[in-house]
């Protein structure tokens, strides 16, 4: 019950600076890829030369690495701005948990979200027909 | 144990507050709790439920985003044009910010060091109200070219105008007004405070001076986010349009619908989206004689027949994407257009805005209990959840602002 007991870990003024700049290198990596990378005719020719005779259209990419930059900068946040790291577990687990929740939520209703596309367009059509004589 | 708990206090009773043994009374020690320890860790794991309920609250929108923007990719490629990316990124640049001072600031309160406790928030105060200053601009940028969301959608993508609910002022006109206005009160407002603080009324001081601090740096948003993005009215005096140039090309939506149709085949087998009636709903529902018609039939009038606002509000036309009028061709499925988008970025980043208003007030709080000296390194629960809260709604911004400003 003294005062070791309830020490909470005091975060570095340095690794604040650190995680700060790396946010703002990734927030300005994230604008870079977006602006100046042309992802539908990605040089991929000059990287493996014995792969690609011709750029690649890698647009579908755009979206990984967006939230893949995202995610490292959240988890930056997470981890040392809200000290998870030195934090209960327990803390983490309900963060963790909901960011599961939310990705099943949002598979879920993408998975779902064409399924009555076939009676919507039947009904509408349907209608129509009955207020055209 | 609990006997042991229980007999403490009559035991310390002799004993100030000041005393840094674990068994004295601190004041802010709630009566119901053991000690602080087991207050501060009570506390924190109700934060953490509260943050992991947001984080569910915040899903359902990103979930609307994600099943529209997996079925009308294109719409949300084509529509994106109209964001800042500069301004999304001095925000978010704006908010890291913010979030760094405000971890400090909690690492100051675990050291017991008033001062910077109060610096920090302070400055974490600034970042939040100039991040507004640049929503403000933001948004009445697009209000003036008649982006709004739902039905306040009536931007005409050959004039790049939409109808004027407001009669003969635009958003842009009051702009230069409140930006001067708030960086002068701002001030006057903050130094109010210091003379207060300087007196001795500490908590009145800080608390006047903070709010000072956030009217100037609302201020100071505008001034930058114009310097950044000049609004409407600028650019029609100027006698053109940055970012719209290219759509200026002599083209109206039949050229645009051609872009965006091949730049959407890549993504996936997506059924033809046809553009009929240009890109808002709310010509859809105003004009639906027109609908079908080639796309060159409206471009030259600037919106042919803008809704009037009182036609809004009257429930006769159906005012909704489900129930188009009767009149329509067969290709009058509910359609997903830009007007969808921009109701999804307001809604998203406009829930976002209210917490930032949310965390401005709990900050503008701490700091009036900072200022009163309620926090050392025994307690400093509302400085820790506070700044958990100010965290959470920085992750929110980390993930809207690629998925709203970088779309490609």
């Amino acid at each position: 019950m003294s005062h070791d007991a309830h020490s909470h870990h005091i975060t570095s003024p340095q690794l604040l600076w650190a995680t700060f700049a790396a946010l703002v290198a990734l927030t300005l990596l994230t604008v870079a890829v977006s602006s100046y990378v042309h992802l539908e005719r990605f040089p991929a020719q000059v990287f493996l030369p014995m792969v690609f005779d011709d750029p690649v259209d890698v647009r579908w990419l755009d979206m990984p690495i967006t939230l893949a930059i995202a995610t490292a900068k959240a988890l930056l946040v997470a981890v040392i701005f809200m000290h998870l790291q030195h934090d209960k577990l327990f803390n983490a687990i309900l963060l963790i948990g909901a960011v599961v929740f939310m990705v099943l939520f949002i598979g879920m209703a993408l998975l779902d979200s064409g399924q009555y596309q076939p009676q919507v367009e039947t009904y509408t059509s349907d209608k129509e027909a009955m207020q055209n004589p | 144990m609990a006997d042991a708990a229980t007999a403490a206090p009559p035991e310390t009773e002799p004993h100030h507050s000041g005393h840094d043994h674990g068994h004295d009374h601190h004041e802010a020690l709630a009566h119901h709790f053991e000690d602080l320890d087991q207050q501060f860790e009570a506390g924190k794991l109700g934060m953490w439920l509260f943050l992991a309920q947001e984080v569910l609250f915040f899903s359902g929108l990103f979930a609307a985003y994600a099943v529209y923007r997996w079925h009308h990719p294109e719409v949300f490629v084509d529509a994106h044009t109209h964001l800042n990316t500069t301004l999304g990124a001095v925000n978010t640049i704006v908010l890291l910010a913010s979030s760094l001072a405000i971890a400090w600031g909690v690492r100051a309160a675990m050291r017991s060091d008033r001062r910077t406790i109060l610096n920090t928030h302070v400055f974490t105060l600034g970042c939040a109200a100039l991040f507004m200053g640049v929503k403000a601009i933001e948004y009445t940028h697009k209000w003036d070219e008649g982006i709004g969301a739902g039905d306040w959608y009536s931007y005409d993508p050959a004039t790049h105008k939409g109808f004027n609910y407001w009669g003969d002022w635009t958003w842009g006109d009051y702009m230069p007004g409140l930006a001067i206005g708030s960086l002068v009160i701002g001030v006057l407002v903050a130094l109010w405070g210091a003379r207060w603080a300087g007196n001795n009324a500490l908590v009145k001081g800080w608390v006047t001076g903070a709010i000072g601090v956030c009217i100037f740096s609302f201020g100071f948003g505008i001034v930058l986010a114009k310097g950044v993005m000049p609004t409407e009215l600028e650019l029609a005096r100027a006698g053109g349009h940055d970012a719209h140039a290219v759509h200026d090309a002599g083209h109206s939506e039949g050229a645009i619908d051609g872009a965006s149709a091949t730049e959407a085949s890549p993504h996936g087998d997506i059924a033809p989206i046809d553009h009929p009636s240009g890109e808002g709903l709310a010509e859809v529902d105003a004009a639906p004689d027109q609908v079908g018609e080639p796309a060159g039939a409206e471009s030259g009038a600037l919106n042919p027949n803008p809704i009037p606002r009182g036609e809004l509000t009257d429930p006769g036309p159906d005012p909704g994407p489900e129930a188009p009028p009767a009149a329509e061709p067969p290709t009058r499925q509910p359609k997903f257009t830009e007007a969808n988008f921009f109701s999804i970025y307001f809604v998203m980043t406009g829930v976002h805005a209210v917490h930032i208003v949310g965390g401005i007030i709990a900050i503008l709080w701490v700091v009036g209990k900072a200022a009163a000296g309620e926090f050392d390194a025994d307690y400093f629960l509302p400085v820790e959840n506070v700044g958990l809260y100010w965290h959470l709604v920085d992750l929110v911004w980390i993930y809207l602002f690629p998925l709203m400003y970088l779309i490609h």
